[in-house]
Formats: structure tokens, C-alpha cells, sequence
């Protein structure tokens, strides 16, 4: 990978890989420590993939393990009022203030399956959880998220 | 098929040009990602370290002077509870492994091991290698074991409740790497006298190795190339593994544990941490993050003033389990209720 393509690669997937970190951790800070770290092994591991998908997975799964190292070390709570300034709708707002008020496991799940469209199999090989496992966080996410989600017909 | 409301709601959460710019220079400069970082990681890590002993003892100790200074921290005047016997030291590949401290109230468990390898130079490669990558060593399990020798049951099968070893120190003088290995648990057995740790055999090794861990699915985990944990239908290798351990010598205040029940919320506290349980569904939304120690002088310890260290959570069926560690010892005798999302639990 050419220094141009790793910054193209940033450009396309930096967004990506800092919303599931930010889903997990949280902290902006520690979202953007956890991206630089993943997309660094992006740049070092310099290796080919069979296309889009497999990238993103890929740094999705890396962005992911790295977050529970950084988790390991004394995890802070996360206080919603750090979640970044926004200036769209009240009704987004509230939404990603509950999301990130839920507990870790529970966000992650809820980011990976309603943001990025994963299956609840996929998602499991990416957190490295039995299905069954995610389906439940999932259900214990949506019982949190059902009043505000009520007219999303997909929830 | 992706949420409208979950696209909208994270679509300003990007991240910042600086950032960009930071990662891109990162790669470029080639340097270690880990001397770039800012300062809040060494920080984490020395309050890890700081949080991680309460006790030591000198003729097992072998890294600096400083370094004993920061490791016992605002736990140096805790009493000795577990000390070395027969099975405080192993060797294994030529790699004697050896506890250096021990801290547990039977559902935190904390262990410091030294590495000393008796027949070469190979621990100083691997922390060269694993400082630059902040890589992690494959699974290991902490036990706290009863007079029987029984184990407590473990933690549920939950990637953050795995113990997970990282690098706290390397002497360059005597090769020691020093690791700390932390895990949480469900119960520990009645009468526990004892703590140890499975370690696999070659763990230190830059191969993969495979660790089997109780899965439901028939699920394995193992540590690829990368040092990622990740999982399998079947075990790549079956492992074998030692086990060193260090004695509880008496019983001590540090283990008494006090209890209390109210919903679906169960709280115990001893000196060195917190342990709730929460019942799915019914636990008050903040159980686990809103949380107050409330001592009978009226302090209130919350994670904002430094009182309270951090938690690790997970859950298996429909029990949670988060524990809370102490920035520094508490009497338990002191700890007059505890506050978990606005529930207050008082403590008789």
C-alpha cells in the first residue's frame, strides 16, 4: 500500500472505524486512539483483500479487538454529554444519547446491526460472541431503544 | 438492512480532520504508534499499576525500586494475605514463571507474574515486539480455589471477563518481564485459600497458540499472527499449561465481603472493589455507570473524583455482572450504601 492509498483509505474508512470505536468506548478521544490504532494495522499489514466488504469487516474486527484493549485498561464511563456536538434534529439527538447510554456490549451490537447493516451472525464473528449472545444484546438494546425507535419500522 | 434513525443519529459522529491528518503522519513517520500516543495512555497505565497491588514481597520482587514504589501505590499498607508457597514459581521452555503479587476479594482477581527466561535472551525480543504493538498474550484463567481445591466457577464466556495479560515492566538489567494478569468471577468458593493461574505452555511464544476456553457452540478462541483473538470452529492446537499459585495464609479483612439484595440488584463491596449483579431487563437504566460508594462520614465516591477506579462488565442468560474497583483501599466497615443508577443500596 502506497502512502497515497493508505490516505484514501483513511478518507473512505476513517469515519467507519471511529464510529464503532466511538460506539464502544464512548470517548472521543479514545475513539480516535482506537482508530489510529486500527488503521495503522491497516497500513502495516499491507495486505490485499478480496474486496470492499472484506476491508471493512476486516477493520471492523481489528477496530473492535482494539477497543477491548483500551477497554481492559479501567474503562471510564461515558458520560453522554461528550458525545460531539450535533446540530441536526432533537429526535437524532435523543437517539444517540440513549444509544450511548446503553451499556457497552449493548451499543455495539445496536451500532453494527442498525447502522452498518450487519447480521446478527456476522456481527458475531466480528465481537467474537456467540450468536445467541448478540441476539440477546440486541433484544436488551432494542428494549431500551422501542419507545424512541417506535415509528422505525425496522427495530 | 441499515436504520434511518441510527443513520441519522450517527451521522455526525466522523472522525476529525486533525485526526486524519495525525494517522496519516503516523504512518508515514514509521515510528512506534505507541510513543505517539498521547500522554492519557501512560497515564491509564501507571494508575492500572498503581491500582493493581496490595501486596508484594521483596524476595520475589525483582523490578526497579520505582517501579515497587508505583505498583504498591495507596495499597502499600494493606495487609499480606497470599504468599508464596511451593507452587509460586514454574518453569516451563526454559521460562521460569514466578507470581510477584497477588490481590483478590474472590470476584476481582489481580496477579503480577515475572518472566525470567534460564536459557537465553527471549523475553527481551517479545517485549520489543509486544511494547511497539501493545499486543496481548493469548487467554489465560485466573482460579481462586477452596480447601478442597475446588475453583470457583468462572465468569461467564465473555470476551471482557477473559483475563488478559499486558506488559507492565522489563528490566533490561536482569531480562525480567513483568505481566499483569486480571480476571473477573462469579463466586468465589467458601473457605477460598488460594489464587493461581494457568498458563499455558509457549504463550510467550510468537507462534499462534491455541487456547480452549468452555464455549457454548463448540466455539474456540486462539491468538493469530497479529496477536488478535479471534475464534474457531476447532482447536488448531491443544494446549497443555502450568500452574503457579500463590496461598492465602490467613483470613483477613480484605475477604470479608458484605452483601445486600434490593430488586433486581445485588451489590457486594470489600476493600478493593465492587461487585454487582443486576437481572436483565430490570436493572435501573445507569446501574453500571452511575454508580456512588457512599462512606458513613459521608464522602461519596464516584468515578469523577478518582474514588472509583473503572468497571468491567458482561452478563451471561439474564445475569450482569460489572466490577468496580477502588482508586485506593476503602475500610469496608465505612461503606455506608452504594447508589447504582439511582437506586441506593444501604449496607446494615
Amino acid at each position: 500500500m502506497t502512502q497515497g492509498e493508505f490516505a484514501e483509505a483513511v478518507e473512505k474508512y476513517g469515519d467507519m472505524v471511529f464510529r464503532v470505536a466511538f460506539s464502544s468506548l464512548g470517548r472521543r478521544e479514545d475513539a480516535e486512539d482506537v482508530a489510529q490504532e486500527a488503521l495503522l494495522k491497516l497500513w502495516r499489514a499491507d495486505r490485499s483483500f478480496e474486496s470492499e466488504e472484506h476491508t471493512r469487516f476486516w477493520l471492523i474486527r481489528v477496530t473492535v479487538n482494539e477497543c477491548r484493549r483500551s477497554a481492559r485498561w479501567y474503562k471510564r464511563n461515558v458520560p453522554v454529554e461528550e458525545v460531539p456536538e450535533r446540530a441536526d434534529t432533537p429526535e437524532s439527538r435523543e437517539l444517540l444519547d440513549t444509544v450511548m447510554g446503553l451499556p457497552e456490549k449493548l451499543r455495539v451490537a445496536a451500532y453494527l446491526f442498525y447502522y452498518e447493516g450487519y447480521s446478527t451472525r456476522e456481527i458475531a464473528r466480528l465481537v467474537s460472541a456467540p450468536e445467541a449472545t448478540v441476539r440477546s444484546r440486541l433484544s436488551r438494546a432494542r428494549e431500551r431503544l422501542r419507545e424512541i425507535l417506535k415509528e422505525e419500522e425496522n427495530i | 438492512m441499515k436504520n434511518r434513525a441510527f443513520e441519522e443519529a450517527f451521522s455526525d459522529v466522523r472522525l476529525s480532520d486533525t485526526a486524519r491528518e495525525r494517522i496519516i503522519d503516523a504512518a508515514i513517520d514509521k515510528a512506534p504508534a505507541w510513543a505517539r500516543r498521547r500522554v492519557l495512555r501512560p497515564m491509564r497505565v501507571a494508575l492500572a499499576a498503581v491500582l493493581a497491588v496490595s501486596l508484594l514481597t521483596c524476595t520475589a520482587l525483582a523490578v526497579s525500586p520505582e517501579l515497587r514504589d508505583m505498583l504498591w501505590g495507596d495499597f502499600s499498607d494493606e495487609a499480606q494475605n497470599y504468599s508464596p508457597d511451593e507452587s509460586a514459581a514454574q518453569v516451563y521452555d526454559g521460562v521460569e514463571a514466578r507470581i510477584s503479587s497477588a490481590l483478590t476479594d474472590g470476584y476481582i482477581m489481580r496477579l503480577h507474574v515475572e518472566f525470567r527466561d534460564t536459557e537465553g535472551d527471549r523475553l527481551r525480543e517479545i517485549y520489543e515486539k509486544n511494547k511497539e504493538l501493545h499486543q496481548e498474550f493469548p487467554v489465560m484463567g485466573i482460579n481462586v480455589e477452596g480447601p478442597e481445591g475446588a475453583s470457583g466457577p468462572m465468569a461467564p464466556y465473555d470476551m471482557s471477563m477473559i483475563c488478559a495479560p499486558k506488559i507492565i515492566a522489563f528490566d533490561e538489567e536482569t531480562g525480567i518481564l513483568t505481566l499483569e494478569f486480571f480476571q473477573q468471577t462469579m463466586n468465589p468458593p467458601e473457605g477460598m485459600n488460594k489464587i493461581s493461574l494457568d498458563i499455558p505452555t509457549g504463550f510467550l511464544g510468537t507462534k499462534a497458540v491455541t487456547v480452549e476456553v468452555p464455549a457454548p457452540e463448540g466455539m474456540y478462541l486462539y491468538t493469530d499472527d497479529d496477536g488478535y483473538v479471534t475464534d474457531t470452529a476447532r482447536p488448531v492446537e491443544t494446549m497443555t499449561s502450568v500452574k503457579i499459585g500463590w496461598r492465602l495464609t490467613a483470613p483477613v479483612e480484605t475477604l470479608t465481603v458484605r452483601h445486600a439484595v434490593t430488586g433486581p440488584l445485588e451489590a457486594h463491596v470489600s476493600d478493593i472493589g465492587l461487585t454487582v449483579y443486576a437481572e436483565m431487563g430490570k436493572a435501573p437504566a445507569g446501574w453500571n455507570s452511575d454508580v456512588t460508594v457512599t462512606l458513613s462520614d459521608g464522602t461519596a465516591l464516584t468515578f469523577d473524583n478518582g474514588g472509583l477506579a473503572g468497571t468491567m462488565s458482561g452478563g451471561i442468560a439474564d445475569r450482569l455482572l460489572t466490577t468496580i474497583e477502588f482508586a485506593a483501599p476503602v475500610d469496608v466497615s465505612e461503606v455506608a450504601s452504594v447508589t447504582l443508577g439511582g437506586v441506593e443500596i444501604a449496607f446494615d
